[in-house]
């Protein structure tokens, strides 16, 4: 299944065409709905418990959906439109000449949470300002406390210009900078918040206040009476449970105990089945999303840094039959931009890297990458190789189904099935062999793509690889003036890792999301899994 | 004579074993009809394990067609029917029995055989060493046995010995508990004391003496745990706490996939849970026929 994603934000268009100049853009047009009823506490879930309230540094959007409500952004993407950016806390903004220079203008009058629940938690009450923006950017910039650091590599200067002014300054134009700080990990925290407090403090803008958390139970938020959006939030609460089990999350939306079925997850084309024959009223929408898996192992280390083997393994994987078995027919297959948007190479293109369903084209790759293994020294049954996964069932369907289709050229895996916190430890310690990316990303946008998981040192890439000529290409892209001079260099950029294989795509996976018919001002409409989590004009028609 | 076997204690070649063999399988089958039944379903299922190749008519791991086979419902060509990837789910079954047996006897010798061990030596000691061994026991059973399988499961790791070892452990106490009684009551009768006296040494008298007169307690509770054991490793594949996948595990093939396709394809929950069902009844009904057989207050009763 996909999704039209080709229409760019325009304003990033205009931020980064020259020839507009912009003195002072003007506002973002804003656009929203009201609250219908006011009231109610939503209910929802997320399939794992949380590691800390730091969504910055953690890998998992799971941190981002509990905690979401609590934070705005400078930006944030529209409930209601697709890809559409609207301002959050920034009044306007505007760019220089060049591109270089991001200043903007920040609301007056937006107040970090207050009241009992808030009570102790610095930076309880104060008036946001620039310096608050300042930290919280800085923050994620910051390497040693935060993941997303590759968003922002291109800023050379952040500063507070008056209280409510910040200036951004940037080493090279950067025409995804609107989107990078519209994302949900860009939320704004209180400059009274030392760094590392954010693992067990929350405390934002945001519709909703934080109110607890309990392991194993879920998180609860409250609304936000002083929030400066007014006659918002519509619910008096965010109620978000822990639902390891995806088929008792199910149930439970099935008998009216949730009333949004989790904001990423748990609803594949075989529950969109059972919903559509059981409870027609139930919404469910099922696009291919920003997210998809692959695999990888350390290209400093044998035998992935033998690109022979790379290869034989992108050869052997019949993506096609990934989609019809895992997908249930769901999904898409591609390169390492999403094969529906314009950054993705051409079809035909796309073929001749990833395959056909033609069964004759199957066997002849496969033929070809047996002969690639024999000739990096692999004889059928001598590579055996350990494969890291999370224990989850969705996460173990594809590293079973590409275990057979490695047998099938004689390369044994064997599967070495992990919680979620052995799993990020040995991951992020480097003990593995070959371990499933299961990435996602916010924004469809190359710089986010590539930011976070391909790039020289980037958070999430775990092979390790590191390309210079990338990076400079990297760097070339997000420079350009307009989406049509970026799409050559980003297909350039495709064509490079197809090429070099530091991971293999497997598949792009649809994923639906499932909601009561009383749940109103909701719609499938983020890009990502956590950018719309705010859920401040959403009501509860019951 | 001193030190001797006690006297009821008789030696048969094993021809004449096997000459009585018949007829006592002949009464065993009249007088328990029930423990026969359950032990040919014991015997039906290991021999499906130990034969589970030629049995099965695809391999347990095997995406048939390359997938497109998925959710199949029980037909001649596939008689349980398929999985969500493909997977014949009558050869997972057939294989499953090979993990099933295999820890469920394991861990049962692991788990008696220490338990009885412990309880001989222990008991024997008597005093200071027996209380602190009991009530180390006692500690044990007082948690519920599967969260002690589950801890030790996340201690060592999942594998099939470290299944092996966890599900064995909690069969310790039980173990231990019963064969104590017995070794209390003969460590105390006359041919015990007259082999002390003969100056026997302790270890001639714990298993030269003691030990051979614990074996029918023993075999009733080995029995007795092999049908816990399988259920506790088919739980603990069920909570992911079992063999990796793609090995086929009957515990296993209830978790994930088939919790989600239970509407949409029944079988595919329903084929492994028959699977368990089946065999720990089977054992179930063995263990109790043994039981009767060997414990002289139930001998005769039905």
């Amino acid at each position: 299944m996909k999704q039209n994603q080709r229409d760019r934000p325009k304003h990033l268009l205009a931020a980064s065409v020259l020839a507009l100049a912009v003195a002072a853009a003007p506002a973002l047009a804003e656009d929203q709905r009201a609250c219908g009823k006011y009231g109610g506490v939503l209910t929802t879930h997320a399939g794992e418990d949380l590691v800390n309230f730091d969504f910055h540094q953690q890998p998992t959007v799971r941190t981002q959906q509990r905690v979401g409500g609590s934070y705005n952004r400078l930006f944030r993407f529209s409930f209601y439109e697709k890809g559409k950016i609207v301002n959050d806390l920034a009044e306007s903004y505007s760019v220089s000449d060049d591109g270089l220079v991001y200043t903007i203008k920040l609301r007056d009058g937006v107040k970090f949470h207050c009241g009992d629940l808030a009570e102790g938690r610095p930076g309880a009450c104060t008036d946001l300002d620039a310096a608050d923006v300042v930290w919280s950017i800085d923050k994620i910039r910051n390497k040693n406390f935060s993941r997303r650091a590759g968003y922002f590599t291109a800023i050379s200067e952040l500063e507070a210009v008056d209280r409510l002014t910040v200036r951004i300054t940037l080493s090279q134009a950067d025409a995804g900078l609107i989107s990078k700080l519209a994302v949900g990990w860009a939320g704004i925290f209180p400059s009274e918040l030392p760094w590392d407090r954010l693992k067990d403090t929350v405390i934002g803008t945001g519709p909703f206040i934080w109110k607890e958390y309990v392991t194993g139970a879920g998180s609860t938020t409250v609304r936000n009476p002083d929030y400066y959006r007014e006659g918002y939030p519509c619910l008096d609460g965010v109620r978000n449970f822990v639902f390891k089990d995806p088929t008792v999350a199910l149930a439970n939306l099935r008998a009216e105990k949730l009333d949004i079925n989790s904001f990423m997850q748990y609803i594949y084309p075989a529950d969109a089945k059972l919903l559509a024959e059981k409870h027609p009223d139930i919404k469910v929408s099922l696009p291919a999303r920003l997210w998809w898996h692959s695999i990888a192992g350390k290209v400093d280390e044998a035998p992935w840094s033998d690109k022979r083997v790379r290869q034989a393994f992108s050869l052997a994987i019949d993506r096609h039959k990934a989609i019809e078995v895992l997908g249930e027919g769901a999904g898409a297959i591609g390169g390492y931009m999403p094969p529906w948007s314009k950054w993705s190479l051409p079809a035909d293109e796309l073929a001749e890297q990833i395959g056909t369903a033609d069964p004759a084209m199957v066997e002849a790759r496969r033929e070809k990458a047996r002969a690639l293994l024999a000739d990096a020294g692999y004889a059928p049954g001598s590579l055996q190789l350990g494969w890291l996964t999370l224990d989850t069932p969705e996460s173990l369907l594809t590293p079973q189904f590409v275990q057979e289709q490695l047998r099938l050229i004689g390369v044994e895996i064997n599967l070495e099935v992990s919680d979620r916190g052995t799993f990020t430890q040995r991951r992020d310690s480097g003990d593995f062999q070959l371990i499933t990316t299961s990435n996602a990303a916010g924004v469809l946008d190359p710089s986010i793509f590539y930011a976070d998981y391909l790039i020289c040192g980037a958070s999430s890439n775990e092979s390790g690889w590191c390309n210079p000529e990338f990076d400079a290409l990297y760097a070339r892209q997000l420079s350009a003036r307009s989406d049509e001079e970026r799409v050559p260099v980003v297909h350039e950029m495709e064509r490079m890792l197809f090429d070099e294989l530091p991971q293999v795509q497997v598949r792009w996976i649809a994923e639906g999301m499932a909601w009561q018919p009383w749940v109103m001002n909701w719609e499938d409409v983020d890009p990502g899994y956590y950018n719309n989590v705010t859920l401040e004009e959403v009501w509860l028609d019951k | 004579m001193p030190g001797s076997t006690p006297a009821y204690a008789t030696h048969r070649s094993w021809g004449e074993r096997l000459r009585l063999f018949g007829p006592a399988l002949v009464r065993f089958v009249r007088s328990k009809p029930l423990g026969a039944v359950g032990g040919l379903i014991v015997i039906v299922m290991f021999l499906v394990a130990v034969f589970a190749p030629w049995l099965a008519p695809y391999s347990p791991e095997e995406f048939i067609d390359g997938g497109s086979a998925r959710l199949h419902p029980p037909s001649w060509d596939y008689p349980m029917g398929t999985d969500n990837l493909g997977r014949d789910i009558l050869s997972r079954v057939i294989y499953g029995a090979q993990l099933s047996m295999l820890v469920g006897l394991l861990s049962t010798l692991f788990g008696t055989g220490l338990g009885a061990l412990v309880a001989l030596f222990s008991t024997y000691a008597g005093g200071r060493w027996d209380l602190i061994v009991q009530r180390l026991m006692d500690i044990l059973w007082s948690f519920p046995s599967l969260i002690i399988a589950v801890v030790i499961i996340a201690v060592l790791g999942r594998s099939t010995s470290n299944l092996v070892v966890a599900i064995g452990i909690v069969v310790i106490p039980s173990t231990a508990r019963v064969v104590r009684s017995t070794v209390l009551a003969v460590k105390e009768t006359e041919y015990v004391q007259a082999a002390r006296a003969a100056g026997a040494s302790h270890l001639r008298i714990i298993f030269r003496h003691v030990a051979p007169n614990c074996v029918a307690p023993y075999i009733v509770i080995a029995t007795a745990s092999l049908g816990g054991a399988i259920i506790t490793e088919a739980s603990l594949s069920f909570l992911g706490l079992g063999v990796p996948p793609p090995a086929p595990s009957w515990g296993r093939d209830l978790f994930g996939s088939a919790q989600k396709f239970a509407e949409l394809a029944p079988w595919m929950p329903i084929m492994p849970g028959i699977a368990i069902s089946v065999t720990v009844y089977g054992f179930n009904l063995f263990g109790d026929a043994i039981r009767d057989l060997l414990d002289p207050r139930l001998r005769g009763s039905r």
